[in-house]
């Protein structure tokens, strides 16, 4: 079943003569569960591809279907609600709250819904993260691999049904980056849970089922890796 | 609570610095706005007491009302407390000398309390028959009569006297015995009690009455009342309890209000709206993620109007309560002065008006919510990509943070890099540079508002050295022999207690035709004075005042003016002072010397009879003084504003000078048929003699010199008194002005501290990166110290030029009641340029050394959220 379906999405940064063409007629499909590693060097466009599939910035042109909908046919509070309920976005830089504790900024998108937390898929989720000692904790009380695991538990909170994730160990030594794509791999495969993720190292990007190269704002490569 | 309002509670939390800073800056407009009321609350409320105390709570009276008059009145209107009363009058001496003639008003008792009358000595009268006398009449009759001392008076009419129609005379129609029960302090009249039953037999009286509840429509019901009644209303009253009459004075009172809510408004809006625009980019990373994770606008939007809403609702309540307790404060400390000033016999009280309080939380609450407002909808548009990004340095132009070399050469790499830093941040600190520069320009407007009035109020002082004068006519002197006060009854007053120095002596002021002795700047201002009116007489006598001092007066004065003391011995012999201000209609107030300063040169002077007619003038030759000496030293006694030339003589002197124009006037009158008028035919009507003191209690002095008073007649000036009332009445200024300057500044240094050290804490990062790579502690301090230089002179080059131009249009505004040239108070300038430094300088080295303690490693790889 195909979960994402992007058809001739252009996207054109400035006007006229400094004008970058930063997507030129990309069209791919993704299916769920699927693990998709997008590579390209940088300013190829790579990061703008996953802006615009978690619904953050506008496309010049083309569509992007999740489940089916064109999510850019929704107004700026529908996009909001779709984002926060179909789409987690994982940030090299992680993005907390530096204010909420680790169980608040894990549920933050629930509580932006209005939603009661369930407790016991919670603590689970801690568990799986190996945050359950660290529930109170601010932020800064973290090391960036628990910080990132924080963010992670952020994006997965939800059920959504795309996984994004930006360059997600580019801020992490080499055992946390690890630990983190493990983490990644394991939601993928336990919970086929569909996952995109861009990044510059090869040996991540080897762990994925497919791998999408683009250069300057066009598919250069798309191979499936394993099936 | 939802998580938005939350998180904004925590980050409130974190930034503890930002939010007591916003919260003092809050707590100051709402105490300004608070105080701003209760001052004019508590001001009229004043004015009213005093009304109330002096003139009584009297609304309207009808005068020569008949019973139907009363009847509609008592129906037209909620009568609170009312009586009848009627005028005639009475004397104690006779009934032709109409200075002893007084009213006597016949009422019933509620008049007394309506008017405010109140007995000095004794009782109110209570009773028919019984009667309070105006204290000034107490002893006129020299005949002092005695509480409980029955005395009858005649009652009647006073009408023009037939023979004499410039007098009064009474003409009684019965005679009363009353019983003298009390003096009274604050009335011209007697005041005696009638029962109803007296004036319900006569046709026509008058009807006083207190209204309440006050209607709006009053006057508009007063007017449609017969003609044959005279309304008179309580208008001053009235005007305080809110009902206005034809007259509109509330302009008057409002437009300075309004001119000072509408800067508290500007001041506050600009403070709040910063801290919020502060806020919300600090926070834009925050908004931008949870935008990222699906928070709507709504949620942003109201996640920074909530942050309003939590800093009114602490900041709003303590405000109000501050401005209350300052104003209290104030007014107790300056209620003395007040009464002095404007001479109130209540005290200055706190009134507290809630509807006023309302408005200032209400205007509280608007303002933060205006204030919030443009920065909540920024936050709703914060999108996830300003999440993503790091910086917005993105939209930074080469072109827009260029600097020139000379900057580099001057002050150095670091100055360069301060100055580039300027013009990155240009945005944020727009407003920090607008709120510095219009405190500048308040501050500076104001203190040269006060210096032009301090300036105004000595100019409009007679500039007379003396503390006190007293003054005596020896043309009133009942002395038959000798109509001058002897040089002992002088030597005198010298030893009263509290004396420093006196001068004393006689005056006249004689004329002179003769112009030859006129220096030539005289001569040249005479001629423009010519050309600018053609009316003007170059040829009309001149002015001069003569003084006579006594000896040990002129001992004195030769000593302070470095004059021979024997210099006036010669017979003649005068010192000129020879310094006169003189105005045209091109230049007020110029500085001259009258005469030019040939030594041993004569002045002539004479003194003008004038016919009865009033056609014919005759010049009665006084001899001649000569001028030994020239100076410009002026006597105590004299302006120093004066247009009229000094000459000072020895008392033998103008003793002489005296005699010979008496003489003078006698042989003009026996030589010509026409008669002179009453005035000039006696030399002694141009005469006064006076005693001009130095003192440091000039109350006490006054006092002192109420017994040569009752000797020798004459009376005594309190200058010095005078002069104080208007320096506290400038005082007083001063207080509310500085007071509201100084909260006003406050307001703009919370601003400004609010945003250089957010600016700073937001730069870490970059302050790091530089220490990185290789900045001194020293450089850093050097880079710091010219940020806040180039920012002081920033704010400062807009604020100066725009204050100099808000004082020439003021001076421009005022000069027609001023009359000076135009100048601007230097040490205002002088502060202001030093504390702009101060201010910005110390915020930026706090700011920065929180900074400097920073692990550079720890801070190059912090997140700022």
């Amino acid at each position: 079943m195909e979960i994402l379906q992007i058809e001739h999405l252009t996207k054109i940064y400035g006007k006229g003569d400094t004008a970058v063409r930063a997507l030129d007629d990309v069209s791919f499909s993704v299916s769920k569960g699927e693990f998709v590693a997008i590579v390209g060097p940088s300013g190829s466009g790579k990061s703008t591809l996953l802006h615009i599939l978690g619904g953050v910035d506008r496309p010049t042109a083309g569509t992007v279907r999740i489940e089916g909908n064109d999510i850019y046919t929704l107004n700026e509070s529908n996009l909001a609600i779709f984002r926060r309920r179909q789409i987690g976005l994982i940030y090299q830089f992680y993005n907390l709250i530096p204010v909420l504790t680790v169980k608040e900024n894990i549920t933050l998108p629930m509580l932006l819904d209005g939603r009661k937390v369930d407790e016991e898929e919670l603590s689970g989720l801690l568990s799986m993260l190996s945050l359950q000692n660290r529930v109170d904790h601010l932020p800064n009380q973290l090391s960036g691999g628990q910080q990132q695991r924080v963010s992670i538990g952020r994006a997965l909170i939800n059920h959504p049904a795309l996984v994004l994730a930006d360059e997600p160990t580019g801020n992490l030594d080499s055992k946390n980056s690890a630990e983190i794509v493990s983490l990644l791999k394991y939601f993928n495969r336990e919970m086929n849970q569909t996952l995109i993720i861009i990044t510059h190292d090869e040996r991540i990007a080897l762990q994925a089922d497919r791998i999408i190269a683009i250069e300057d704002g066009r598919i250069s490569r798309d191979e499936v890796v394993r099936t | 609570m939802n998580i938005m309002n939350r998180i904004t509670l925590k980050t409130l939390r974190q930034n503890k610095r930002r939010t007591i800073v916003t919260i003092i800056g809050i707590i100051l407009s709402t105490a300004m706005i608070a105080a701003v009321s209760t001052f004019s609350a508590s001001f009229s409320d004043l004015l009213y007491r005093q009304e109330v105390d002096s003139r009584g709570d009297w609304h309207v009276s009808l005068r020569d009302a008949t019973d139907d008059d009363i009847q509609r009145a008592e129906s037209d209107f909620p009568i609170d407390c009312a009586g009848q009363s009627t005028e005639e009058f009475t004397s104690l001496k006779g009934y032709t000398e109409d200075d002893s003639f007084f009213s006597i008003v016949f009422c019933e008792e509620n008049i007394l309390s309506l008017n405010a009358i109140k007995p000095s000595v004794g009782r109110l009268p209570s009773n028919p028959g019984e009667i309070a006398l105006p204290e000034d009449y107490e002893g006129q009759n020299r005949e002092k009569i005695a509480l409980g001392q029955t005395i009858e008076l005649p009652v009647g009419e006073a009408a023009e006297n037939p023979e004499d129609p410039n007098t009064l005379t009474l003409s009684p129609n019965r005679t009363e015995t009353f019983t003298v029960v009390g003096f009274l302090a604050n009335s011209g009249s007697a005041f005696a009690i009638k029962d109803a039953s007296y004036f319900a037999a006569i046709p026509t009286k008058n009807f006083t009455f207190r209204v309440n509840p006050l209607p709006r429509s009053l006057y508009a019901t007063l007017s449609n009342y017969p003609e044959t009644v005279r309304v008179q209303t309580h208008s001053t009253l009235l005007y305080y309890s809110g009902v206005y009459g034809d007259f509109d004075m509330m302009e008057a009172l409002i437009i300075p209000i309004i001119i000072v809510g509408l800067i508290i408004f500007i001041a506050s809006i600009m403070l709040i709206y910063n801290a919020f625009s502060i806020s919300v980019s600090e926070r834009s990373r925050q908004f931008g993620m949870l935008a990222s994770i699906g928070a709507t606008r709504k949620q942003k939007r109201n996640a920074v109007l909530f942050e309003g809403f939590i800093l009114g609702i602490i900041a709003i309540p303590i405000g109000i309560i501050c401005g209350i307790v300052g104003i209290g404060i104030t007014f107790w400390a300056v209620s003395p002065w007040v009464m002095d000033v404007f001479q109130t016999t209540v005290p200055l009280q706190v009134k507290v008006v809630p509807a006023a309080l309302i408005g200032a939380v209400l205007f509280s609450a608007i303002t933060i919510l205006i204030s919030a407002w443009i920065p909540a909808k920024r936050a709703a548009r914060t999108t996830p990509i300003d999440a993503i990004r790091q910086s917005n340095d993105i939209k930074l132009r080469t072109r827009k943070i260029k600097t020139p070399a000379w900057i580099t050469k001057i002050f150095g790499f670091e100055g360069t890099l301060a100055l580039k830093n300027l013009k990155r941040y240009a945005k944020r600190y727009r407003t920090t540079i607008f709120s510095l520069t219009v405190s500048i320009i308040l501050f500076l407007s104001t203190a040269t508002f006060t210096s032009y009035m301090s300036q105004s109020i000595q100019m409009s002082q007679s500039g007379i050295a003396a503390d006190v004068i007293y003054t005596r006519y020896p043309s009133e002197s009942k002395e038959e022999t000798d109509p001058f006060l002897s040089e002992s009854v002088f030597n005198e007053m010298r030893a009263l207690n509290g004396v420093t120095r006196v001068q004393a002596g006689q005056q006249i002021e004689l004329y002179t035709k003769d112009s030859s002795a006129l220096s030539q700047e005289m001569r040249a201002f005479q001629e423009s004075l010519y050309e600018e009116n053609s009316y003007f007489d170059p040829n009309a006598p001149l002015n001069v005042r003569i003084i006579g001092l006594d000896d040990q007066s002129i001992r004195e004065y030769c000593s302070e003016a470095d004059l021979s003391p024997d210099i006036l011995s010669t017979p003649g012999s005068a010192i000129v002072v020879n310094e006169v201000r003189v105005s045209s209609e091109k230049q007020k107030y110029q500085t001259l010397k009258m005469f030019s300063e040939k030594e041993g040169q004569t002045l002539p002077i004479t003194w003008i009879c004038s016919a009865e007619d009033g056609n014919e003038s005759y010049k009665v030759s006084g001899g001649s003084l000569t001028f030994s000496a020239y100076t410009t030293v002026r006597p105590l006694s004299v302006e120093s504003s004066s247009s009229t030339p000094t000459i000072l003589v020895s008392r033998d002197t103008f003793k002489q000078m005296i005699e010979t124009l008496s003489q003078g006037i006698q042989s003009l009158q026996s030589n010509t048929s026409v008669s002179i008028d009453e005035y000039s035919s006696n030399i002694l009507n141009g005469v006064h003699e006076f005693a001009a003191f130095n003192t440091d209690d000039s109350v006490a002095l006054i006092n002192e010199l109420n017994d040569f008073q009752q000797t020798y007649g004459g009376y005594s000036t309190d200058i010095a008194s005078t002069l104080r009332n208007s320096r506290r009445m400038l005082d007083l200024m001063g207080v509310f002005f500085y007071g509201f300057i100084t909260l006003i500044t406050l307001v703009a240094v919370a601003n400004v501290f609010n945003t250089i050290s957010t600016g700073i804490t937001l730069r870490t990062r970059e302050f790091a990166m530089l220490r990185s790579v290789g900045m001194t502690k020293k450089g850093f301090n050097r880079m710091i110290r010219l940020e806040s230089v180039f920012y002081g002179l920033k704010s400062l080059l807009y604020g100066i030029p725009l204050s100099i131009l808000v004082c020439v249009l003021m001076y421009l505004g005022l000069n027609r009641d001023f009359g000076f040239s135009f100048f601007l108070p230097i040490l205002p300038f002088i502060l202001v340029f030093i504390a702009i430094f101060l201010i910005v300088g110390a915020t930026m080295l706090y700011s920065a050394s929180k900074i400097k303690k920073m692990n550079i490693v720890s801070a190059l790889t912090s997140e700022v959220i």
